[in-house]
């Protein structure tokens, strides 16, 4: 039962400060391939309760595949190697499964989908999270009470609501769609691939509020970016280098700024680090 | 009897419609001589045979060799609540709705109704107004000599819905049309008789009137039966008709129907075709627009599972000017299915200014099981027109899948959403009161897998 394994994690939303710094995720040499080619070589993280890390990295380095596998896409196959959270063995999850227990992921490239309206599409999702973790479902009074709230946190347009899932958005709105639901969903560990990307000003700071407003001892947060920008205003406890599949550097927030001034082919295996 | 013609008296088939037709009553003349007149241009023709030009991916064989006897029906205690039983989002049961009912191509009164606005026009069964108007006019239409499927229908001509709206009259409620065909349930024994029916509808909209249809063809599961089916509908100027045609035959009927529809100057019509059930399916459409300005709306719907064949061809036929017509024809094809769609677009000379558009979008749901065909063909004889076709064959969007699932949707819940959303725009078109509601409430169910 995954409101065991939780218990068992001891992250159990109740005791917040008890739960911060307990394991969240630990990955251990995890290799995938797509296609026949190998991406992921390798690759450790641990993330801890109540932490915020960020990866970088060059083009194609693997950074949306790692976000794709943790989240369960069947496309990449996992070859070897272990990944842990609070506790269970994520990968045979089925990607619902993984929402339900508390992943979520905010895609770089969120899809469009005609025909289903956002309203429905969020309320199904959210009442399927609540019932595998033991909570009520919402009834339509509820949720658009909830979602009222959680659209004035990130501005969104209420007339978003009523449109089919991502069909004709923006980018910045499409990227803004994928924050507040993540500010309904709630998730455990937040997964953000490159959401700063193609945002103006005002939306990335509106974006970073609402990953702020999540921010709490008892969930993780994972920031995909290319930008130093984006982290004056999410500010991450440790930052990592992604190149050639594999974590070749780790440190603190100050490691973004280097990495800003200097890019990627300081770090050496110039032969690994492709771009940059 | 002009029996020369008979091409293939040699299964017995053949004497055996000639021993049902000659056992028709000879009255009214008028009806007689419409209904030897038929007989005799369908044995001429035969079945439509599979080599035969538009008949290619349909083989109506097994039509050919069955034998079919009209099946009596069960007493009303047993036949009402086997009615109930089915859903029939088209069929209102409520008071005040205008309903007519027909039992293997017979009315049934006592499950009929009609409803207060039923008064100024003339809704009712056919075969009471034979006895006092000659209406062959109605049922003879020199484009469809060549259609045996037709002649068939009209050489036992017996009853169908009658639905006349006089000029100027607006309908606010749907008029419900139910045809329930009753078959036999054993296996298919040779020799052994299936069920049958021919229904006719003939429905007359005065010039400016106004009228939402819905037909319902429907049978109970499993039994075996033809509905050969023909419904002709005339508008006149400026008049304006929301038609629905559900089928939900059983999984092991034949269905063959043929839609004619004649539109005067400005008329506007919608019509919509939903194939739920059948196991062999043919439908015709041939929308004629008569009349300047008119506009005409194929709007159609094909969900198909285990060995269903369902084949819609249609002809929009531009015969004035400033003619618009759109046809959008949408299929989903589960297991075996096999779909097939041929649009035909013809534009007249004198058919200047025609706009049309045709679409045809499929979703093929299991891996390679499935089959479709699908065949717009162009004849454009004026120069000055505007005709566009697309036919698109497609899987689940993978991604959108994957979208769906990372937000915590089950892969059936997910993948059932996806289908929805590839249907919702033609049930988004479905206007008449009430009813598109009903539809999608009903394709939710289906696609629960
Ligand atoms: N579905 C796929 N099919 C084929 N190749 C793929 C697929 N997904 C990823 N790749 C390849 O894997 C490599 C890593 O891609 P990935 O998207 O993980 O990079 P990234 O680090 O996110 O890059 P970016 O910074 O540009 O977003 C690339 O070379 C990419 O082309
Ligand atoms: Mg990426």
């Amino acid at each position: 039962m995954p409101q065991a394994a939780t218990a068992a994690s001891g992250s159990g939303p109740t005791d917040k400060d008890e739960s911060a710094g307990l394991q969240m995720l630990e990955i251990k040499n995890l290799h995938a391939k797509v296609k026949g080619r190998e991406i992921l070589r390798g690759l450790d993280l641990s993330l801890k309760a109540g932490e915020v890390h960020a990866i970088m990295g060059p083009n194609g380095s693997g950074k949306s595949t790692l976000a794709q596998v943790l989240a369960g896409r069947d496309t990449y196959e996992v070859t070897d190697g272990t990944v842990t959270y609070q506790g269970q063995d994520l990968l045979a999850l089925s990607p619902e499964d993984r929402a339900r227990a508390g992943v979520f992921l905010a895609f770089q490239y969120p899809v469009e989908i005609p025909g289903v309206s956002n309203n429905y599409f969020l309320r199904t999702a959210l009442n399927a999270v609540r019932k595998y973790q033991g909570q009520e479902e919402l009834d339509a009074v509820d949720f658009l009470a909830l979602v009222q709230k959680k659209m004035q946190l990130l501005h969104m347009d209420e007339a978003l609501m009523k449109r089919a899932v991502n069909e004709g958005f923006s980018g910045g709105e499409k990227k803004r769609n994928e924050i507040f639901q993540m500010a309904v969903l709630e998730p455990r560990l937040a997964i953000l691939d490159e959401t700063d990307s193609g945002l103006d000003i005002d939306a990335l700071k509106t974006v970073a509020a609402g990953v702020n407003a999540l921010r709490a001892p008892d969930r993780t947060v994972l920031l995909v970016t290319h930008y130093q920008r984006l982290l004056t205003y999410i500010v991450p406890d440790y930052v990592h280098v992604l190149s050639a599949g594999q974590i070749v550097k780790s440190g603190g927030k100050e490691l973004a700024l280097e990495l800003e001034d200097k890019g990627y082919q300081w770090l050496g295996e110039p032969d690994l680090v492709a771009g940059a | 009897m002009a029996m020369l013609g008979l091409k293939d008296a040699t299964t017995g088939v053949y004497t055996n419609y000639l021993a049902r037709f000659a056992g028709q009553e000879p009255r009214p003349a008028w009806l007689h001589e419409l209904r030897r007149q038929a007989f005799g241009r369908f044995t001429e023709l035969g079945f439509p045979h599979h080599k035969q030009e538009g008949w290619r991916q349909t083989n109506m064989a097994a039509v050919a060799e069955a034998v079919y006897e009209p099946q009596p029906p069960p007493p009303p205690a047993r036949l009402v609540p086997q009615l109930r039983a089915l859903e029939l989002p088209g069929v209102d049961w409520s008071a005040g709705a205008t309903r007519l009912v027909f039992v293997n191509g017979v009315y049934a009164a006592g499950l009929s109704a009609l409803g207060p606005e039923a008064a100024g026009c003339r809704i009712g069964s056919l075969a009471e107004r034979f006895a006092t108007t000659d209406l062959s006019a109605h049922f003879n239409h020199a484009d469809e000599a060549g259609q045996a499927f037709v002649q068939l229908n009209t050489a036992f001509l017996a009853d169908g819905a009658l639905i006349e709206v006089p000029a100027g009259k607006v309908l606010q409620r749907p008029i419900a049309v139910l045809y329930l065909t009753l078959g036999t349930s054993g296996a298919a024994a040779r020799g052994e008789a299936q069920g049958i029916a021919q229904p006719r509808s003939l429905v007359l909209l005065g010039a400016g009137s106004q009228a939402w249809v819905i037909e319902t063809f429907a049978g109970l599961e499993s039994e075996r039966y033809l509905t050969n089916s023909v419904i002709s509908i005339d508008l006149g100027d400026n008049a304006q008709l929301e038609y629905t045609r559900i089928e939900q035959e059983s999984g092991r009927s034949v269905h063959v129907s043929k839609l004619r529809t004649r539109q005067g100057r400005d008329s506007r019509l919608v019509a919509h075709n939903i194939a739920l059930g059948g196991g062999l399916v043919r439908n015709n459409v041939h929308s004629i627009l008569d009349g300047e300005g008119a506009e005409c709306t194929l709007n159609g719907l094909y969900t198909l599972t285990g060995t269903q064949h369902v084949d819609n061809s249609t002809v929009l036929d531009h015969a004035k000017p400033l003619g618009t017509s759109r046809e959008y024809y949408k299929g989903v094809l589960d297991g075996k299915s096999v779909g097939v769609f041929n649009g035909r677009i013809i534009v007249r000379p004198d058919a200047q200014h025609t706009d049309a558009i045709q679409s045809n979008k499929n979703l093929l749901l299991s891996d390679s099981a499935a089959t479709l065909s699908s065949q717009p063909q162009l004849e454009i004889y004026a120069d000055d027109v505007r005709c566009t076709h697309g036919a698109t064959v497609g899987q689940l969007d993978q991604e959108a899948l994957f979208y769906l699932r990372s937000r915590g949707l089950g892969l059936e819940q997910s993948r059932k959403l996806l289908v929805y959303a590839f249907a919702a725009d033609v049930l988004g078109r479905v206007r008449t009161p009430g009813l598109r509601e009903k539809l999608e409430a009903l394709l939710w169910a289906r696609w629960a897998v």
